[in-house]
């Protein structure tokens, strides 16, 4: 196969896709929806997990108690080894904090002190994260807890919610790609209607196997490569803008979710790479696999 | 050099196209094949260009061995062989250079090369005026010169061609055998179908009688023309 030939073939393919530019462009649409849906299950899942990895890290437990205990408590929580320290959060600090992370001003307070929902509590932290749980089950013991609120609570929830969307993103993603591979191996299937004259003139001049499949495998391929292209500049897009937007809010949970949240170009490359790949292969299956019978030589 | 031996065509839906044809084309010969519509003359174009697999029987092409030719061997053989339609088949979004070009370009030919060759073919159909048209700003005639053009490109050693008058005015066919005949000299066997009883007698060539997939006769003139009216003008039939 000489390069020029190589050529040939290329703008052959290209040539196919404008020609077809409707059905092409339904394929596009489609394997873009595709890896969009793949793309966004991705980071929503790559996320979650830096999540709890954040809020596993954190050590960090908090103990609420029952009013007027806390010296009781006190005596009790230095008595269990696996605590590094401890320190007092009176129900009007907890408020205050609250308080700041929702509004500017303070101008709140006095007004909502007056029956403060809040119990107090102690932020315990831990020597050792790993016996969390015992940790957790000696304080619970202790007289005079209302809750401890421990991190591997939340992370376990999250932890669900993350299967489950990886679960149901596996199941409609594999739907879509099936999907998908059947549009393009139709839009192929038209060119080639279209074009039966030139393929029926090419066979009979003795064209060779290459000459007259590689036009197709090309439009396969360059339907995948456009959509890879699309969806991963329209997930840099999207993926920008909620950055930009959590930024500028100011409630409780979000600075959590901001500190973790992975960057995109953490995982970009990632992302294309896996979409070329993608791509590549359903746009050289639709082409090859499914319409071979109709260029049989 | 052409050879069937006992060749029969059963198609698929039951029809039986030829019914043990046997006969031989040497190299360098200019046949004519005849007969009624249906008898069996395009499937032997056909099985000639592998189109088609005979059902029983020997086809024996340019040394191969048709029956038990594979696959990826065909594009090959094919290009030893130039085919003309009835109907050209020509690339109608594609120049008169272009279409000739293209035979050459799927079979792998680059660049300079194909420039030299095609403008040598036109020349030769007498076409180079008009490399630039495309089909449709061409006579007939001339599109049919196009299409020979397009089978001799690759230096087939057979040219065949189904009726390639069938859709020329009648004095343009006359260039059109002409040219077939002249091309015969320069070394290429020929096989034409042909319903032109005039041309046919003109050219004096070996006739290949076909009726209903049967050979009735193969000889050089001989009875073919007997009680035709001399100088009529006249097609056995229509399709
Ligand atoms: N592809 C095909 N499938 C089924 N029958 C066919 C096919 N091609 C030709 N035939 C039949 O075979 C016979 C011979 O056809 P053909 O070789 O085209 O005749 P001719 O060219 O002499 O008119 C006819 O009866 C025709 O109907
Ligand atoms: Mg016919």
């Amino acid at each position: 196969m000489k390069l020029s030939n190589l050529g040939y073939l290329l703008r052959q393919g290209v040539k196919n896709v404008w020609l077809n530019r409707l059905l092409s462009a339904a394929s596009i649409g489609v394997l873009t929806v595709c890896f969009l849906l793949i793309g966004t299950a991705v980071l929503f899942s790559r996320n979650l997990g830096s999540f709890v990895h954040g809020i596993e890290k954190k050590n960090e437990l908090v103990v609420f108690l029952e009013d007027n205990t806390s010296k009781h408590v006190a005596e009790q929580l230095k008595k269990i080894k696996n605590i590094a320290s401890f320190t007092f959060v009176s129900k009007e600090a907890a408020l205050k904090l609250q308080l700041e992370t929702l509004y500017e001003g303070g101008d709140l307070f006095d007004e909502l002190n007056r029956d403060n929902p809040l119990p107090d509590c102690y932020r315990v932290t831990l020597h050792d994260v790993d016996i969390i749980k015992k940790t957790v089950d000696k304080i619970n013991k202790i007289h005079g807890i209302v809750h401890v609120n421990s991190p591997n609570d939340v992370a376990q929830i999250i932890t669900t919610i993350k299967n489950t969307v990886n679960y149901a993103g596996i199941v409609i993603v594999a739907f879509l790609l099936f999907v998908s591979l059947f549009i393009v191996a139709t839009t192929i299937k038209m060119t080639i209607y279209d074009r039966r004259r030139e393929i029926n003139i090419m066979k009979f001049v003795g064209a060779n196997n290459i000459f007259i499949r590689v036009p197709f495998l090309v439009e396969g391929l360059i339907l995948g490569i456009i959509s890879a292209f699309l969806a991963y500049g329209m997930l840099y897009l999207g993926y920008s803008y909620m950055f930009d937007v959590l930024a500028k809010f100011k409630v409780a949970v979000l600075p959590m979710i901001k500190e973790n949240m992975v960057p995109f170009q953490e995982i970009s490359a990632y992302l294309l790479s896996g979409f070329l790949y993608l791509g590549s292969i359903i746009g050289t299956f639709g082409s090859v696999f499914f319409v071979r019978k109709h260029l049989k030589v | 050099m052409i050879l069937f031996s006992n060749v029969s065509k059963e198609y698929a839906n039951g029809a039986v196209a030829l019914d043990n044809v046997s006969f031989t084309v040497d190299t360098g010969e200019f046949v004519f094949v005849v007969g009624h519509s249906g008898a069996g003359k395009s499937t032997i174009m056909k099985l000639i260009m592998r189109e088609e697999k005979a059902t029983s029987g020997q086809i024996e092409v340019n040394g191969y061995d048709l029956q038990g030719i594979r696959r990826r061997q065909i594009s090959r053989y094919r290009r030893s062989i130039g085919m003309v339609f009835q109907d050209f088949r020509l690339i109608n979004q594609m120049t008169i250079y272009d279409n000739v070009a293209f035979a050459l370009r799927v079979t792998g030919v680059v660049g300079r090369e194909i420039r030299k060759r095609v403008l040598y073919i036109l020349d030769l159909v007498g076409l180079l005026p008009k490399a630039r048209c495309f089909p449709h700003q061409v006579s007939g005639g001339e599109q049919q010169r196009v299409a020979l053009a397009r089978a001799l490109v690759n230096n087939p050693s057979i040219i065949i061609a189904d009726e390639p008058t069938g859709n020329i005015d009648p004095e343009l066919s006359n260039g059109v055998m002409e040219l077939l005949d002249e091309i015969n000299k320069c070394g290429p066997t020929i096989v034409v179908v042909s319903h032109e009883h005039n041309l046919v007698k003109k050219l004096n060539k070996r006739v290949i009688n076909l009726e209903n997939g049967r050979m009735i006769a193969d000889t050089g003139l001989g009875d073919w023309f007997k009680g035709e009216e001399d100088g009529k003008r006249q097609r056995l039939d229509e399709e």
